[in-house]
């Protein structure tokens, strides 16, 4: 459950990530005014790793 | 486990649809109003912060709950996703007691000039002679009447004193004009052209006086292009404040910073059947744009406030004015001199930095050895004693002497006091305020109020406060079906 958890909100990271960095190429200032971007990805790397790790447990690889 | 799986899922997405959904209301201002504090405990992304640095106290330790203002002016930003109408600016802040009677805080209205839409946030003159004199108080104007003078008129009402009002020289204003008519008695008008004045460099104004004749200027530019931008010029015919004439200029086509010099370009200004008394000439150009020479019949010519005289190599300048505090500067370490004002002497000894002098009432020669100053004042300045004219009514400011004055007329609200702090406010009218970027530029000027002299003084500013204003996105919808702004 964890893992299909993380899978989630990596999933919805990634939607997070393009859209926020859409918006703010389109509108300048829309998200930053509000939203740090930066700490966006840097969750979204956590949870990336996370995924990637609970993958290799979930399948039992090497 | 599938259920499970697309119910984290609608969750997720829906919150990711939710953020995105208010970052977008919050962008747009659906409602067209919005509001933006900055307190100093945390950095602002909206309202950024007071600079330059030096004109502030220096903060030692932790982020301060407020910022200490000791040199004027401070400016700060505001940076917003969309255009508003109007802005409300609410100031919490406290002062010394020596600190300088006028705030003022103002939005950039016009880059290419440099010029501030200026409202007062406290005049502590008026403070005090509203203790003293006679006060009266309608639709936001104040009208203090000195009654203490056998000799002055009282007025039942600001409607009367509009009606008819005393003579100009007992009259001192405040963030509001006066249409009132400025005639000169003994006025007589030339034949002759007037002596050329000397090389003006960038934007200016200047009043000149028509009575039974044509208002009559040629004006010679060069564009020494030296900046980036390109440099069009455009010249406003005022009277009565109400713009009535325009010409314009565009760019010599070199909109670079080459240095090339455009060969010289022309410009008149005429206009017959002029009513008499006092019109005012603008100039809105960049730094680029040189006037070499103003040629006319009009014999009074006096620049307002400010001249820029250029770097055309001319020696031994005389100018008059009637300032009572005067300023010079200079970019160019070939023009530091002493500059002979009256009885005075103003050393300019340093480039980039403004010197000051209090010379007292009246006119008074300035005498430069070289050009490529920069010359303020509080009053006027012209090339001969003749061409002096300053219609301009006494302001209410650290200069006023109140002696000389029966009546002021102000648009002004006191600040009201809250545990030790006080709180102004004042209104800027945005729809034609200068943006960049997404940013308006404020500035808090408290004239008078220096980081580099021996006085202690200061003021802090604890909570800076913007309400916005503007059209509402249904409005914004319909006028752009129906093809309206």
């Amino acid at each position: 459950m964890f893992y299909l958890i993380s899978k989630e909100l990596f999933y919805t990271l990634t939607a997070a990530l393009i859209i926020f960095c859409a918006l703010e190429l389109a509108w300048p200032g829309v998200v930053l005014a509000y939203i740090n971007i930066n700490w966006v990805l840097i969750f979204w790397l956590i949870v990336s790793i996370i995924v990637l790790a609970a993958d290799r447990v979930n399948n039992n690889y090497d | 486990m599938k259920n499970f799986t697309v119910k984290i899922r609608i969750f997720l997405w829906l919150i990711l649809a939710g953020v995105t959904g208010w970052l977008l209301y919050m962008a747009a201002a659906p409602s067209g109003k919005i509001s933006y504090v900055a307190d100093f405990t945390k950095s602002s992304y909206f309202i950024g912060k007071l600079t330059p640095e030096e004109r502030l106290m220096p903060i030692e330790g932790e982020m301060p709950l407020s910022r200490v203002i000791i040199g004027d002016p401070v400016y700060f930003s505001l940076r917003t996703a969309r255009r508003f109408d109007k802005a409300k600016l609410t100031l919490k802040y406290r002062q010394s007691e020596d600190a300088p009677p006028i705030i003022e805080a103002g939005v950039l209205a016009d880059k290419i000039i440099w010029r501030y839409d200026l409202q007062p946030i406290e005049n502590k003159i008026i403070g005090r002679l509203a203790y003293v004199w006679d006060v009266k108080n309608e639709n936001g104007l104040i009208l203090l009447q000195r009654n203490d003078s056998a000799s002055t008129t009282l007025y039942g009402s600001i409607e009367d004193f509009l009606n008819k009002p005393p003579q100009n020289s007992e009259i001192a204003l405040y963030n509001r004009d006066l249409n009132m008519e400025y005639l000169l008695r003994d006025y007589k008008k030339s034949a002759e052209n007037q002596p050329t004045v000397p090389a003006v460099r960038g934007a200016y104004q200047f009043y000149t006086y028509i009575k039974d004749e044509d208002l009559d200027f040629t004006f010679d530019f060069i564009d020494i292009n030296k900046n980036k931008d390109s440099d069009p010029i455009d010249l406003n015919l005022y009277y009565g404040n109400q713009i009535i004439d325009t010409r314009h200029l565009d760019d010599d086509g070199i909109a670079n910073d080459s240095g090339k010099e455009s060969a010289t370009r022309r410009l008149s200004l005429k206009a017959a059947n002029l009513p008499e008394g006092v019109y005012k000439v603008e100039l809105r150009a960049n730094d680029d744009v040189i006037t070499e020479e103003i040629t006319t019949k009009q014999s009074k010519l006096s620049f307002a406030a400010k001249i820029r005289l250029a770097g055309a190599g001319a020696k031994n300048i005389g100018l008059f004015t009637d300032s009572n505090e005067i300023s010079a500067q200079t970019v160019n370490p070939g023009s530091l001199q002493k500059i002979k004002i009256g009885d005075n002497e103003l050393d300019i000894n340093q480039t980039y930095k403004q010197f000051n002098i209090e010379t007292g009432q009246g006119v008074k020669e300035i005498k430069l050895e070289k050009d490529d100053v920069i010359l303020a004042g509080d009053g006027v300045f012209g090339f001969s004693e003749e061409a002096l004219i300053n219609p301009a009514f006494k302001k209410v400011d650290g200069k006023l002497d109140i002696n000389s004055v029966n009546y002021i007329l102000a648009k002004y609200e006191m600040p009201a006091e809250e545990n030790g702090w006080k709180i102004a406010q004042a209104e800027f009218d945005l729809s034609g305020a200068y943006r960049e970027q997404g940013r308006y530029n404020f500035l808090i000027s408290i004239p008078g109020l220096r980081a580099d002299d021996e006085i202690k003084d200061w003021v802090e500013v604890r909570e800076i406060k913007i309400e916005l204003e503007g059209t509402t996105l249904l409005k914004r919808i319909k006028n752009t079906f129906t093809n309206q702004n």
